[in-house]
């Protein structure tokens, strides 16, 4: 191969490299906000490390029995889970939804939803956000709970 | 007596025929088992009276047989029998072979495959299975260094010891497998510490019939057959085993006649279990048992080639029967929750479970034979596994 | 979960202990401090004080009656997809009939939350375990579904999921590829509930069922098993189960 060949042949994958990086940032997943101001922990640190906490949540539940809420799956699932226009609860596994569109878009498997529920129990909502129920007192009222418990924590 | 070997690289339209036919066997057997995966379990025959089905019937027949393929290399280094010595390493990569194949189905038939690493790092070490995941691999390892022993000049001296720890981890082995269900209190026909030696001599029946088979199918490749005195020699000795696991299974079933709490399970497999009664009997016991043992020890023609292969064709017949029996009759056959009691309800207690085997549990089966037998096949190809009788001779 | 011997005597003495204490600080009213010691918070952790049972009374128990089974297939939503042999049964109602006197008893089968139970110990990754306050459960999260467990369970307590599922319960996860069991609404016990298959047996069947703490000698369930006889099913196996059967 003539040195002007490989020259041609690393522009274009140089070219296609940028390209893709600009494409996939275009393409970076949109998913619907979680009620309330603010999640359980800094964005950053939940979009980094929120499967250490869930890890952590799941064993102190399954072996110990602890039921806390703030790192559970429950919570998530309660807090960021959508309702269509008919107000029923769209599976937060669903494609565009907020756990599956980010996972999507790190091409990394959802496994939890396999056998965790993947929208708050019909019924049993004790968050206030039951279909049709879901007025903006019930959401700052989940709000409430979300934002007050980091600063809890940040005044220990 | 130095022996010598090569390589088998036959350009024999049959035998690229087989390769062929084993790859698609083999393939055939990943799709069934990606197909059970997807869909769950209830797409195969199995279900919550019998849990462990047809997969589990040839994985552990792979299993056994894998241990006791390993017979004729033992054999040789073990115990200084020249004549088995051209095909000690044949031997030994039969049984990493097949064991390897009986992992794979292991592994397939999981509810969740996928998570194997899971079973690599989270042990209970009160599980027969857990130490299994620690005896089947190290018994990988194990054979491996022993090929290398017979492989590299350098280090042949170390063969015999080589040979005699691989001899003592294989019965360690299968004594692990027959664990599997001796140590189970829960059902009639297991939780029995006999279920250790009939495994054992199971893998000795299993590894010498398939020894037997596929040299002779490589052998017709290789253009040199299977000396005579070998395979009478192996004839023999798969007689014996026979003979033995009559023996075992015999005072196994006269011991739990004995006790009254185990004829009901007696009943069923001895007398009207239907499907597994007959298997039982004819494939187990007539054609598995008796029959070959006739051949080999009262018939001129059970020493020929032919009735050999017939003879070992059978045994894994009547091995496979066991298994079968054993393992699914042995769960198709209800709990006893009240002995002395009738049960019913709406989760099949008190009734014998309904099994057939389905089609991708099949496919995964097979598919698990075609790929040790694949394996085999192309390692020969590129390892000198074979041996080369011709410079055997000459140098002799 | 290791091979490690763990020792009983102490144990069981030290349970006596607690037991007498129990007795001993027990107030007028109604209730005792243990008792109000047990009501646990959130975030407290699950203790070996406790050991959590069942006690059925077999003659309360009417054939043809099966409101534990739906109480348990409701609350952990168990519908199943009418495959009666590959749909899971965590609690299912047993007809027993004395092959020589004819008598028939009927009675609800489930996990027998063994202190030894097979499906721990034969268990590869340790999926299989007993929590402290002698629940049984299955850690879904390290199941592999070898179904080894459904082989040495004595009881036919435990299923295989044999297919996708949806719906779930918020409480109650379960998923394909890996086995189950009867947990004794662990989510109810963590919030001081009664199990759904109990409340549901007082409510629409016979009360036939007592839940409790069989290591507070105070407990209703304690003093019922201390006063009257009962038994274990399979006690040749010497598995000390946590429910317990009455007029068996």
């Amino acid at each position: 191969m003539s040195p002007g060949r490989l020259i041609l042949l690393g522009v274009c994958m140089v070219t296609a490299l940028v390209s893709a990086t600009t494409s996939a940032v275009a393409d970076a997943p949109v998913f619907p906000r979680g009620k309330g101001e603010q999640c359980v922990e800094p964005t950053q640190t939940m979009r980094k490390n929120h499967m250490k906490f869930l890890v952590h949540q799941r064993d102190d539940t399954v072996y110990q029995g602890v039921r806390t809420t703030k790192h559970s799956l429950k919570n998530c699932v309660d807090c960021h889970v959508q309702e269509d226009s008919a107000g029923q609860f769209i599976p937060i596994d669903a494609p565009g939804q907020f756990c599956q569109s980010c996972h999507e878009f790190a091409s990394v498997k959802l496994d939890c939803f396999e056998c965790h529920a993947t929208m708050p129990d019909q019924g049993h909502a004790n968050l206030g956000n039951t279909p049709g129920k879901m007025g903006s007192g019930a959401a700052s009222l989940t709000a409430h709970a979300f934002s007050t418990k980091p600063s809890d924590d940040a005044a220990q | 007596m130095s022996s010598h070997f090569k390589t088998l690289q036959s350009k024999h339209i049959g035998y690229w025929m087989i390769v062929i036919l084993l790859a698609v066997m083999a393939l055939a057997g990943y799709g069934a088992a990606h197909y059970m995966e997807v869909q769950g379990h209830w797409v195969t025959g199995m279900n919550n009276q019998v849990v462990w089905g047809l997969p589990h019937v040839f994985a552990i027949f792979l299993i056994l047989a894998a241990s006791g393929a390993l017979n004729v290399a033992s054999i040789s280094s073990v115990f200084g029998r020249k004549v088995y010595k051209p095909w000690s390493r044949l031997s030994a990569l039969l049984a990493v072979c097949l064991l390897v194949a009986g992992l794979i189905v292991l592994v397939l038939d999981l509810g969740r495959p996928e998570r194997l690493i899971v079973a690599m790092t989270h042990y209970n070490f009160k599980s027969i299975f857990a130490w299994n995941i620690f005896l089947y691999t190290g018994f990988i390892l194990v054979v491996a260094g022993y090929l290398w022993t017979m492989f590299e000049r350098g280090m042949n001296h170390h063969t015999s010891k080589a040979g005699v720890f691989a001899f003592a981890w294989r019965f360690v082995l299968t004594s692990g497998t027959g664990s599997i269900f001796g140590f189970l209190v829960a059902r009639q026909f297991y939780d029995a510490a006999m279920m250790v030696p009939m495994f054992i001599v199971l893998s000795l029946i299993l590894g010498t019939a398939i020894f037997i088979l596929l040299s002779l199918l490589l052998a017709q490749w290789s253009q040199q057959p299977v000396l005579p005195e070998l395979l009478e020699r192996l004839a023999s000795l798969l007689a014996i085993f026979i003979v033995l696991e009559l023996f075992l299974v015999t005072v196994f079933h006269f011991t739990n006649l004995y006790a009254t709490e185990h004829h009901g399970i007696e009943r069923f497999i001895l007398i009207d279990g239907g499907i597994y009664t007959f298997i039982f009997w004819v494939g187990q016991i007539f054609l598995g048992g008796v029959v070959p043992a006739v051949l080999v020890f009262l018939s001129a023609w059970g020493q020929s080639p032919q009735g050999i292969k017939l003879v070992a064709i059978l045994a894994v017949l009547g091995a496979m029967s066991q298994l079968y029996v054993t393992i699914i009759g042995g769960q198709a056959y209800p709990l006893v929750l009240f002995p002395g009691k009738e049960v019913s309800s709406t989760f099949y207690d008190g009734v014998v479970a309904q099994y057939s085997p389905s089609m991708p549990e099949l496919l995964l089966g097979v598919g698990g034979v075609a790929l040790a037998v694949l394996l085999v096949i192309l390692a020969t190809r590129i390892l000198p596994f074979m041996p080369d009788d011709r410079v055997s001779r000459s140098a002799s | 979960m290791s091979l490690s011997c763990k020792s009983k005597q102490p144990d069981g003495q030290r349970r006596r202990l607690l037991g007498g204490i129990a007795g001993a600080v027990s107030l007028g009213g109604g209730f005792s401090l243990i008792e109000l010691a047990l009501a646990k918070s959130e975030d407290e952790a699950i203790s070996s004080l406790n050991r959590w049972g069942l006690l059925i009374d077999t003659a309360k128990c009417a054939s043809g009656c099966d409101a534990c089974v739906k109480g348990c297939n409701t609350e952990h939503n168990l519908e199943g997809f009418d495959r009666p042999e590959t749909d899971a049964q965590w609690i299912r109602k047993l007809e027993v009939t004395d092959r020589q006197t004819g008598h028939v008893s009927s009675l609800p089968m489930l996990c027998q939350h063994c202190e030894d139970p097979p499906c721990v110990d034969v268990c590869p990754t340790g999926a299989s375990f007993r929590r402290q306050d002698g629940v049984v459960l299955v850690d879904k999260h390290t199941c592999i579904g070898c179904r080894y467990c459904v082989m040495a369970c004595p009881y036919k307590a435990r299923s295989f999921v044999h297919e996708s599922l949806y719906n779930q319960k918020s409480y109650s996860p379960r998923g394909k590829g890996t086995v189950e069991s009867c947990t004794l609404c662990v989510h109810r016990i963590d919030d001081d509930r009664t199990p759904a298959c109990v409340e549901s047996c007082n409510r629409d069947g016979n009360g036939a069922m007592v839940f409790g703490d069989l290591n507070d000698a105070d407990s209703q369930i304690a003093k019922t098993m201390r006063d009257s006889a009962s038994r274990q099913v399979r006690e040749d196996l010497g598995l000390n189960t946590g429910v317990r059967y009455q007029n068996l």
